[in-house]
């Protein structure tokens, strides 16, 4: 049987200055967010991020300085606003970008999942994404159906480096398994030259053959998997663990200024030699707070009603 | 009836309601039960906890139309234990107040539901004693709701299969009996207690429109009666509303919950 | 916060000195350390603890001078031998023993929560767990006029023991593939005039109404619910996590003299004021490391 774990250090030299990265999630859900941390720390520079909406990436990689090119249908700090971190870095110049629409961008994977070199899609049409690019020598080809005469726009197929996942369980021969929404990750595990696979656990084979239908990405497509418990930190793990209100404030109000995003850099990245001193800062208290409730697979609406956000524990 | 039952529960009791009967039975021991415990909760005793049968804390918005075993089983509630569990409640002193019914009752409270008649040749042989033993036994406190006819409300029943007071006065005490025994009962015609030195019963109220001669006529024997009898309290609006809420289309009520 | 949730100081502060607590789990599995923690911060003195197998919990309390008397079949650290600090304590005079076997032990439990004052036994006639205690009567069964040995009823003021899940109104479940060994657990929370019961989560009425059978003590057997994640740390909790054998051997190394175990003592109980600075005491990724597959996701 092969063995496909390593330290999350290990999986993240996998990922070189200047490759081009997609990273699973949504919102404030499954991104992972320790590995991310991670290549801060180890000063990837020139990475080419394909986003569709994983704004927590794309804004920490960029407030840190690793992004040169981000590729995107939507990055919005659900609950807050504008990315911050990331849209600095397209005013000032720093990261070029090159937009498109969740569809687009999502058959741009799929067409590259496929192994198809472009697939025909409607939704562009009429839209300034045709009529400006950035940073594709070719972003589209217009078409006319050879079958039924109709305008379609030919998106061509994106094949990343490296797909990293976070999901909530996998076996060392990296079967990975995911509860909840997936968002793309599909697309993106299939699309990737390399699938990294971060997970709340690592658990044994039997316990994935227990439920096969959770399998999300097959052992044969993963290079390496970590295992990560609050890998997803402070964004959620349906099942596992909630998003965390006060350090996604606390996120966001440094990303507002430079000066104060490298205070947060300092106290939750640099100054921390890795994910296990990052759940320290966070504070057990507050971890086990976050934790799912089993029905809900988040916190408890009512519970999260009584309590104030600050407060970590029971 | 049902309003008069709620009133006599108090917050955060443990309530004992037996399941399993049918026709008039049913709306005395179960429908009514149910009706009272959800008023309960809805007014003065919102941490009321009901127990039917096996069943803990269910969901008195949610009764089932047909109490069959699937519906037994999916009925929302806390938790649903093991059939000794649930008599365990009452040998170790769980059940606060229970509600029970029986074919004949007495003037001490006592209750049959085994034979009519003489025992080993009965006019009327009914069901066993079912847990009503352990029940009038052991319960906090009972509250009794019967039919109102010189057929139930008898001098003495034909088999003692719940103890009330037994032969009166402290003949529970002596023979070992650790609940408190019938605390109330409630009829479509009044409400009657116990609260007598000897421990029979006796007259508290009549419902408006009844009589104290017709409640009299209706007891099989001698009632014990204050010389002024009050009415009882009808159901207030909110009480109303809430009885209504709780079985819209009289399922409870009209016994068609089989 | 809910009906019967209360923290962990608060619920062991109203246990008064000199109670009878029975305690939950055995051997190794699913004792209420938490619980055991507090008693010992609290500084709570002549307890008389009643369990049926038991081990740490007894041996740290015993330690910690919170223990008169403890009746129980077994007190021992499993693979890693004797308990040292209860041996020593036993062998000085400073703690009183009542020994039970583990079905005389369990009798005692069934009567009190079904509400009778004794239970008739076979099991300790003729031995000295019968002739040397005087708690154990004799009597003649009516119907065939055999003897039995009467064991009286555990009627504990407290019992603390440690389960799973339990809503906020005190509704306790336990996930139904387990070590069921433990089941005594449920009757020694009912024979108890309160139960105290520490659970890994709680969880929201929704849960607990959607496994209604897995309720193993209803409300009304339960005085307080505590939420403790890692509650029965150094010992397994069934299917969440395994025993930590590291710990345990550390807990035996610093067991070998009292004074060595005091500094255990300061060091994992009197110097964490909560539950959860204990568990940052043994380190989250160690705790990390001990846990099975969630059992509580899908």
């Amino acid at each position: 049987m092969v063995d496909k774990r390593c330290t999350l250090a290990e999986a993240v030299s996998l990922v070189h200055d200047g490759a081009s990265v997609t990273f699973s999630g949504f919102g404030h859900s499954l991104q992972p967010l320790a590995f991310c941390r991670e290549l801060v720390r180890q000063g990837r520079r020139r990475l080419h991020l394909l986003t569709m909406g994983e704004c927590w990436a794309a804004d920490l990689l960029c407030g840190a300085g690793c992004v040169a090119t981000v590729h995107l249908s939507c990055l919005l700090f659900e609950g807050y606003g504008r990315c911050q971190n990331f849209s600095r870095a397209v005013e000032e110049g720093t990261v070029a970008v090159e937009d498109y629409s969740h569809f687009a961008i999502t058959s741009r994977f799929l067409a590259g999942a496929l192994g198809v070199p472009f697939l025909p899609i409607r939704s562009l049409l009429g839209s300034d994404i045709l009529t400006h690019w950035t940073l594709e020598p070719r972003k589209h080809v217009l078409m006319d159906s050879p079958f039924s005469g109709e305008r379609v726009v030919l998106v061509p197929a994106l094949q990343p480096d490296v797909a990293v996942i976070h999901a909530s369980r996998a076996d060392a021969e990296g079967n990975v398994q995911l509860v909840g929404p997936r968002s793309i990750i599909d697309e993106q595990a299939r699309a990737a030259r390399t699938v990294i696979a971060t997970v709340e656990e690592v658990v044994d084979p039997a316990e994935i053959r227990r439920h096969p239908e959770l399998t999300v990405v097959p052992g044969f497509l993963v290079e390496a998997v970590v295992e990560v418990p609050f890998g997803a930190h402070p964004t959620g793990m349906y099942r596992y663990y909630d998003y965390d209100e006060a350090h996604i404030a606390e996120y966001y109000a440094a990303s507002r200024d430079p000066a104060r995003f490298r205070a947060y850099l300092e106290r939750y990245v640099y100054d921390l030699p890795d994910h296990w001193a990052y759940l320290d800062a966070i504070g057990l208290a507050r971890l086990l707070a976050l934790r799912a409730d089993p029905h809900w697979g988040y916190v408890d609406p009512e519970l999260r009603r009584a309590k104030e956000p600050e407060q970590g524990g029971s | 009836m049902a309003a008069v039952c709620a009133r006599a529960l108090r917050d955060r009791e443990v309530c004992f309601i037996g399941l399993g009967t049918g026709g008039r039975a049913f709306v005395l021991a179960v429908a009514i039960p149910i009706l009272a415990c959800r008023l309960a909760q809805r007014t003065h005793a919102p941490h009321l906890v009901p127990m039917l049968g096996p069943i803990i804390d269910a969901d008195l918005d949610a009764v089932p139309d047909c109490v069959t075993d699937y519906n037994l089983i999916t009925w929302p509630c806390s938790a649903q234990i093991s059939g000794p569990s649930s008599l365990e409640m009452f040998t170790r002193g769980k059940i606060d107040v229970g509600f029970v019914s029986g074919a004949q009752v007495d003037r001490y409270g006592n209750l049959n539901i085994v034979a009519i008649g003489e025992y080993t040749r009965p006019r009327v042989r009914l069901v066993g004693p079912l847990a009503q033993p352990e029940h009038m036994a052991q319960a906090g406190r009972t509250i009794i709701v019967a039919d109102h006819t010189p057929r139930v409300f008898v001098e003495r029943v034909d088999y003692v299969s719940g103890a009330g007071f037994l032969e009166g006065g402290d003949a529970r005490a002596r023979a070992g009996l650790r609940g408190g025994g019938p605390a109330l009962v409630v009829t479509p015609l009044a409400v009657l207690d116990f609260q007598t030195p000897d421990k029979h019963m006796r007259l508290v109220s009549v419902h408006p429109g009844v009589s104290v001669d017709r409640v009299r006529a209706q007891t099989g024997f001698v009632l014990d009666t204050p010389a002024s009898v009050p009415e009882t309290p009808p159901p207030t609006e909110e009480e109303l509303r809430w009885l209504r809420a709780t079985d819209p289309e009289g399922r409870l009520l009209g016994a068609r919950i089989t | 916060m809910g009906d019967r949730v209360a923290s962990l100081r608060e619920a062991v502060a109203s246990i008064p000195d000199g109670s009878v607590v029975a305690l939950g789990g055995s051997i190794l599995r699913r004792h209420p350390m938490a619980l055991v923690h507090e008693l010992v911060r609290q500084g709570k003195r002549d307890l008389v603890l009643l369990g049926w197998n038991n081990a740490l919990d007894v041996d740290l309390l015993v330690a910690a001078g919170c223990v008169r008397r403890v009746e129980t079949s077994y007190v021992g650290l499993y693979v890693h031998g004797l308990a040292p600090n209860f041996r020593r304590a036993v062998e000085q005079g400073r703690v009183e023993v009542v020994e039970w076997s583990e079905t005389s032990a369990q009798d005692r439990f069934k009567a009190g929560a079904s509400g009778l004052t004794f239970y008739p036994s076979k099991v300790l006639l003729g031995s000295d767990l019968h002739r040397r205690n005087p708690q154990v009567r004799e009597v003649t069964c009516p119907f065939t006029g055999e003897r039995y040995a009467a064991v009286p009823a555990a009627t504990p003021d407290v019992a603390l023991v440690h389960m799973h899940y339990s809503d906020r109104r005190g509704n306790v479940g336990l996930l139904p593939r387990r070590v069921t060994d433990n089941e005594v657990d449920i009757l020694i929370a009912k024979s108890a005039r309160r139960a105290i019961v520490s659970v890994e989560q709680i969880v929201s009425d929704e849960y607990v109404r959607e496994h209604a059978h897995d309720t193993v003590l209803p409300s009304p057997f339960v005085a307080a619910v505590v939420e403790a994640p890692f509650g029965a740390h150094p010992c397994a909790c069934d299917r969440f996590y395994d025993y930590d054998l590291d710990h345990v051997a550390l807990y035996k190394e610093h067991a070998a003299s009292d004074e060595a175990f005091q500094e255990y003592l300061d060091r994992f109980v009197r110097s964490t004021r909560t539950h959860e600075e204990y568990l940052g005491r043994v380190g989250l990724r160690h705790l990390l490391r001990l846990r099975r597959p969630n059992p509580l996701v899908g």
